[in-house]
C-alpha cells in the first residue's frame, strides 16, 4: 500500500483502492433471512388481496352496468357457450357417480316413457317430424333435438339431468312431480327415439290418443346390421363412382355434386330423405329404388344391385363419427 | 387479397338480397331464433351442428330443395315456410316462419356457396 503510494501517488492510492474493492467487495451485511422471506410473503399477500378486490371491483361494475347483453334471442358468445358447455357435462358426469340403472329394455317402460315424454319434453326438445313450440324455440342454449342416437350422455347421466334439471338452461327437475320409474321410462324412450321415423311417431300418437297399444315401433336393423357385416366398404366407394353418384351429391374425397343434399357425415345422419330412419336396411333400399318411398323424388333409380347397394352402404357408413351406428347397432333395446 | 374477399362477399349479399328481396342478416337472427341448427348444419350460425337433416353448407348452389322441388327463391320460401304442404310427413316441421322471415332466411342461405 505504501509502495503503491511511493510509486504512483495519490490518484494511484484511489485508483488502487478502487480496484481492490472491485476483486473484493467488503461483504455485505446481509439482512437476516426471516426478514427477506417475511418480505415476499407480505407482498404476495398484498398483491393477491389488491388483485381480488380489484377482480371483484370490476365485475361489480360489470354487473351494476347492466351492458351484458343477456337477451336470449341472441347467442352466447363462443368463450362463454364453451365454458357453461364444460361447467355443464363436468357437473352432470360428476353428480350422477353410483346410480343404479335399471333394465330398460321393458315394453311397458318405454311406452309409459313415450307418453310422459309427449307431455313433458315434447314441448321444448320437439319430437320425430314435429318442432318444439314457441317457448321451446325461444330458449337459451336452444333445448337439443333428441331425436338422434345420444351418444353424449349415459342412462345414469340422461336420468340425472331429467331429475335433477340443469340450471341457467330451461330445463326443469322434474323429480318431485314424476316417480322414479317414470324418469327412468323417459330414458328408456329417448334411447328408442333414434330409430323411430316421423310416420311412426306419428302412429305412436294416434294409438295413444285412441287408447291402443300401438303396433309399429322402430325397427333396431339386426338384418341390416349382419348384411353390412359382409360388405366391402372399398369397394362401395369405386361403385360410387362406377355409378356416378358425386355427378349429384358431394363426396369427400370423391366429387363435388350439388344437385342433391352432401353426403359429408353420412354415417351421423338421422334421416335419409327427411322421411327414413337412416338405418343400413333403408339406406339400401333407398338406393336401390328411390321412387319406392318418395314417388317424385330427383333421385334416379340406377338398378343398381342389392350387393351392389350393400357396399355402398357400407362405403358410406364409413363417412364421419363412428358413434351413432354403434350405439344404434349395440344398444338399441329389443322387445 | 382482403379487398378480392370483401368484394366476393359483399356481391354474394346484393346477389342474395337481389335473388329474394330479403335480409340476409335479418335472415341470420331467424335461422337461430327457430332453432334451424338443431337438425342442420349451417355455416355462420351459431350452435348450428345438428345431423338430423342435410347440411344446408352450399345450399346457394344446390339445384334441388328436398329431392323434390327447382333451388329457386320461391320454391326455397314455401319449403321454410310450409314444408308438409310440399311433402306430408316430412321430418321438416312447420315451425310457424312467416313469408317475410322465410325471405331473409332464404335470402341468407343464398350467401352459403
Amino acid at each position: 500500500m505504501l509502495k503503491a503510494l511511493e510509486r504512483f501517488g495519490l490518484t494511484g492510492l484511489v485508483f488502487y483502492a478502487a480496484l481492490k474493492e472491485v476483486a473484493h467487495p467488503p461483504a455485505e451485511a446481509a439482512p437476516p433471512p426471516v426478514n427477506r422471506l417475511r418480505l415476499i410473503v407480505k407482498t404476495v399477500i398484498i398483491t393477491a388481496v389488491a388483485g381480488i378486490i380489484l377482480l371483484a371491483a370490476g365485475g361489480l361494475i360489470f354487473a351494476f352496468s347492466g351492458i351484458y347483453p343477456i337477451a336470449a334471442d341472441k347467442p352466447h358468445f363462443y368463450p362463454v357457450r364453451r365454458l357453461l358447455k364444460i361447467t355443464r357435462t363436468r357437473s352432470v358426469q360428476l353428480h350422477s357417480r353410483g346410480i343404479q340403472v335399471p333394465n330398460l329394455n321393458q315394453r311397458q317402460l318405454v311406452l309409459n316413457g313415450f307418453v310422459l315424454f309427449r307431455k313433458n319434453c315434447q314441448t321444448c326438445h320437439g319430437a320425430p317430424g314435429i318442432p318444439a313450440d314457441q317457448v321451446g324455440l325461444g330458449i337459451n342454449p336452444k333445448p337439443p333435438r333428441l331425436i338422434t342416437a345420444n351418444t353424449d350422455w349415459t342412462d345414469a347421466q340422461l336420468y340425472w339431468i331429467v331429475s335433477h334439471g340443469l340450471k341457467m338452461s330451461g330445463m326443469p327437475a322434474f323429480s318431485p312431480r314424476l316417480s322414479d320409474s317414470d324418469r327412468w321410462g323417459i330414458v328408456a324412450f329417448m334411447r328408442r327415439l333414434p330409430t323411430i321415423s316421423p310416420a311412426d311417431y306419428q302412429q305412436l300418437m294416434a294409438a295413444a290418443d285412441q287408447g291402443l297399444q300401438p303396433t309399429s315401433w322402430g325397427s333396431a336393423d339386426e338384418q341390416g346390421f349382419a348384411q353390412l357385416k359382409s360388405a366391402n366398404p372399398e369397394k362401395g366407394k369405386a361403385l360410387l363412382v362406377d355409378y356416378g353418384c358425386q355427378s349429384c351429391h358431394a363426396i369427400p374425397a370423391i366429387g363435388p355434386g350439388d344437385v342433391g343434399p352432401p353426403l359429408a357425415d353420412f354415417a351421423e345422419r338421422q334421416y335419409i330423405a327427411g322421411l327414413l330412419v337412416n338405418l343400413p336396411t333403408n339406406t339400401m333400399n333407398w338406393i336401390r329404388d328411390p321412387q319406392r318411398f318418395k314417388p317424385k323424388t330427383a333421385m334416379p333409380n340406377l338398378g343398381v344391385k342389392a350387393e351392389d347397394a350393400r357396399d355402398i352402404a357400407a362405403y358410406l357408413y364409413t363417412l364421419g363419427g363412428p358413434q351413432r351406428i354403434e350405439t344404434l347397432q349395440h344398444e338399441t333395446p329389443r322387445f | 387479397m382482403l379487398l378480392v374477399a370483401l368484394c366476393a362477399c359483399s356481391s354474394g349479399v346484393v346477389r342474395a338480397a337481389n335473388g329474394t328481396g330479403g335480409d340476409p342478416e335479418l335472415g341470420e337472427r331467424f335461422l337461430y331464433a327457430y332453432n334451424c341448427g338443431g337438425c342442420h348444419v349451417i355455416p355462420g350460425i351459431a350452435e348450428a351442428r345438428g345431423t338430423v337433416g342435410p347440411p344446408l353448407t352450399g345450399l346457394g348452389t344446390r339445384i334441388y330443395i328436398a329431392g323434390l322441388l327447382p333451388n329457386t327463391p320461391e320454391n326455397l320460401v314455401l319449403w321454410i315456410t310450409d314444408p308438409q304442404q310440399v311433402e306430408p310427413g316430412s321430418a321438416m316441421p312447420k315451425a310457424g316462419v312467416t313469408q317475410q322471415q322465410a325471405i331473409d332466411i332464404a335470402a341468407y342461405l343464398y350467401t352459403l356457396h
